[in-house]
C-alpha cells in the first residue's frame, strides 16, 4: 500500500477540494493501489482455503470410501461363510456330516445284516450237530445190528456165510458212517468256536459304527452350534458396524456442513470489493477528482440479489415445492 | 445403475461437498462450473436424473439456466433442487414458476440436501 506523506504544500484545511491535484491524485492512486492488492490478497486466502478444504473435505470422503469398502469386504466375507447359496463353509459342513450320517447307517445295515446270517449259520450248525448225533447213534446200532447178525450167522454155520458177509458190509458201513461223523464232529466244533467269534465282532463292529455315529451327530450338532453363535456374533458386529458406518456417514455430513462456511467467508471477503469501489469513488468526489471516477473499474458484482450478507435465520432452509 | 446427480456452482468447494455428499449417498455425481455449462451438460447428458443448482454465478446465473433447461416443457422430469445463498421470495417464486423442485439456502446440512434428493428422485 502506498503511504501518504503530507507536504508542505498540503492544506489541511477539512476540505478534500482544498488538497492539490497532485496530492489528491496520489491518494487516489494509493486508495486504487491499495484496493487491488487487498482483492489480491483476499483472492490469495480464498484460493488457499479453498484448497484446503477441498483436502479436507477429500480425507473426508477417504475415510468413508475406506470404512464403507471395509464393511463390504467383512458382509462378503461373512456371506462366505453363511454360504446362503450353498457355498458357505457351514452349509459345506452340513452336507459333509450328511454324507458321513448316511455312510454310516450304510455300514450298520451291513453289519446287522452278517449279525443276522452268523445268528443263522449258528442254528444250522446247532441242527448239524444235532443231525450227527443221531447219525452216531444209527451208526453204533447197525454196528450193534451188525454184529449179531454175525453172531446168528456163526451160529447157523455154512448156511450162515451169506448173511455174514452182509452183517460184515453192514459192519463196515456203520464204521465209515462214525467216521464221517467225527469229521462233521470235528467241523462242527472248529465252527461253532468261529461262528460265536463272527458274531462277537460284528456286534462289537456295530457297536462301534453307532459310537462313531453318534460322535458325528454330536461333532455336527456342536459346529452347527458354533456355527450359529458365530453367525449371531457376526451378525451384531454388522450391526454395529452398520451403526457405526451410520455414525461415520453423519459425523462426515456435519464435517461437510462445517467446511461450507469457507464458501460464506470467501463470499463475504468478496463484498469488500464493492465497498472498496464506493470508497474510492467517494473519494474521488471529495478529492474534486470527478473526472478520475469514469477511470476506476466497475466492481464485479456476482450475486443476482446484490450483496447481502447470509441470512443466519434462513441457513440450512430446505424447502420442496 | 445409480442415479446421476448435476451439481452447478461456481464454488469448487460446494461442488466437491456437495458431490461428496451425494457420492456417500451412492450417487453418481457430474459437475458444472455455471449456468452456460449446466445447459450444455444437461444437453448432452441424457442419463442426468436431477440438477443441484446455485443461483449466483458468473455467465449464466442459475435462474437463468433453469429457465433455459426448462423452456417449452423440456425437461419436465428432470427435478432441479435450487441450492443458494439468497432468500428473498421473488427468487424462490420465480424458480417455482420456472419449475424447480426445491430451494436450500446455504449454508446447507448435507444430510438434508440428501434427503431431499432421495425425496425427489423416488417421487
Amino acid at each position: 500500500m502506498m503511504r501518504v506523506v503530507p507536504d508542505a504544500s498540503y492544506d489541511d484545511a477539512g476540505e478534500g477540494r482544498n488538497v492539490p491535484r497532485r496530492l489528491a491524485r496520489k491518494l487516489a492512486a494509493g486508495l486504487a493501489e491499495f484496493r487491488t492488492l487487498m482483492m489480491n490478497r483476499i483472492n490469495d486466502v480464498n484460493a488457499t482455503t479453498c484448497r484446503e478444504v477441498i483436502a479436507a473435505a477429500g480425507s473426508v470422503a477417504a475415510v468413508v470410501d475406506g470404512a464403507t469398502a471395509h464393511v463390504r469386504r467383512v458382509k462378503e466375507m461373512v456371506a462366505s461363510i453363511e454360504g446362503g447359496d450353498g457355498g458357505g463353509v457351514a452349509a459345506a459342513v452340513a452336507r459333509q456330516s450328511e454324507v458321513l450320517r448316511r455312510f454310516f447307517e450304510s455300514v450298520s445295515r451291513d453289519i446287522a445284516r452278517q449279525e443276522a446270517v452268523a445268528e443263522r449259520a449258528q442254528q444250522h450248525l446247532q441242527r448239524i450237530t444235532k443231525a450227527a448225533s443221531d447219525t452216531a447213534h444209527l451208526a453204533s446200532a447197525a454196528r450193534l445190528l451188525a454184529l449179531n447178525a454175525r453172531i446168528e450167522a456163526a451160529r447157523v454155520g455154512g448156511h450162515g456165510n451169506c448173511f455174514s458177509t452182509i452183517a460184515g458190509e453192514m459192519q463196515h458201513l456203520a464204521e465209515q458212517i462214525t467216521q464221517a461223523n467225527v469229521f462233521i464232529d470235528s467241523v462242527a466244533s472248529r465252527l461253532s468256536q468261529d461262528l460265536p467269534e463272527v458274531a462277537e465282532s460284528a456286534r462289537a463292529l456295530r457297536a462301534s459304527t453307532e459310537d462313531l455315529s453318534h460322535d458325528l451327530s454330536q461333532a455336527t450338532a456342536d459346529v452347527e452350534g458354533e456355527t450359529a453363535v458365530m453367525r449371531d456374533i457376526i451378525r451384531r458386529m454388522l450391526e454395529q458396524s452398520d451403526q457405526e458406518m451410520a455414525y461415520l456417514i453423519s459425523s462426515s455430513h456435519e464435517a461437510l456442513s462445517h467446511l461450507q462456511f469457507q464458501d460464506v467467508v470467501a463470499q463475504g471477503l468478496l463484498r469488500i470489493e464493492p465497498s472498496l469501489h464506493d470508497l474510492q469513488v467517494e473519494q474521488a468526489k471529495e478529492l474534486g477528482l470527478e473526472d478520475i471516477i469514469s477511470d476506476l473499474p466497475v466492481a464485479q458484482h456476482r450475486e443476482i440479489g446484490g450483496d447481502k450478507p447470509v441470512d443466519q435465520d434462513n441457513a440450512g432452509e430446505v424447502l420442496l415445492f | 445403475m445409480p442415479k446421476k446427480v448435476l451439481v452447478v456452482d461456481d464454488s469448487p468447494t460446494v461442488r466437491q461437498q456437495v458431490g461428496l455428499a451425494l457420492k456417500q449417498a451412492g450417487y453418481e455425481v457430474v459437475e458444472a462450473t455455471d449456468g452456460a455449462d449446466g445447459v450444455a451438460k444437461v444437453g448432452g447428458d441424457p442419463d442426468i436424473g436431477m440438477v443441484i443448482l446455485d443461483v449466483n454465478m458468473p455467465r449464466m446465473n442459475g435462474l437463468e439456466m433453469l429457465e433455459t433447461v426448462k423452456a417449452g416443457g423440456k425437461n419436465a422430469d428432470l427435478p432441479v433442487i435450487m441450492l443458494t445463498s439468497e432468500g428473498q421470495q421473488s427468487l424462490i417464486e420465480r424458480a417455482k414458476k420456472a419449475g424447480a423442485k426445491g430451494w436450500i439456502v446455504k449454508p446447507f446440512k448435507a444430510e438434508l440436501l440428501v434427503a431431499a434428493v432421495k425425496k425427489l428422485l423416488v417421487a
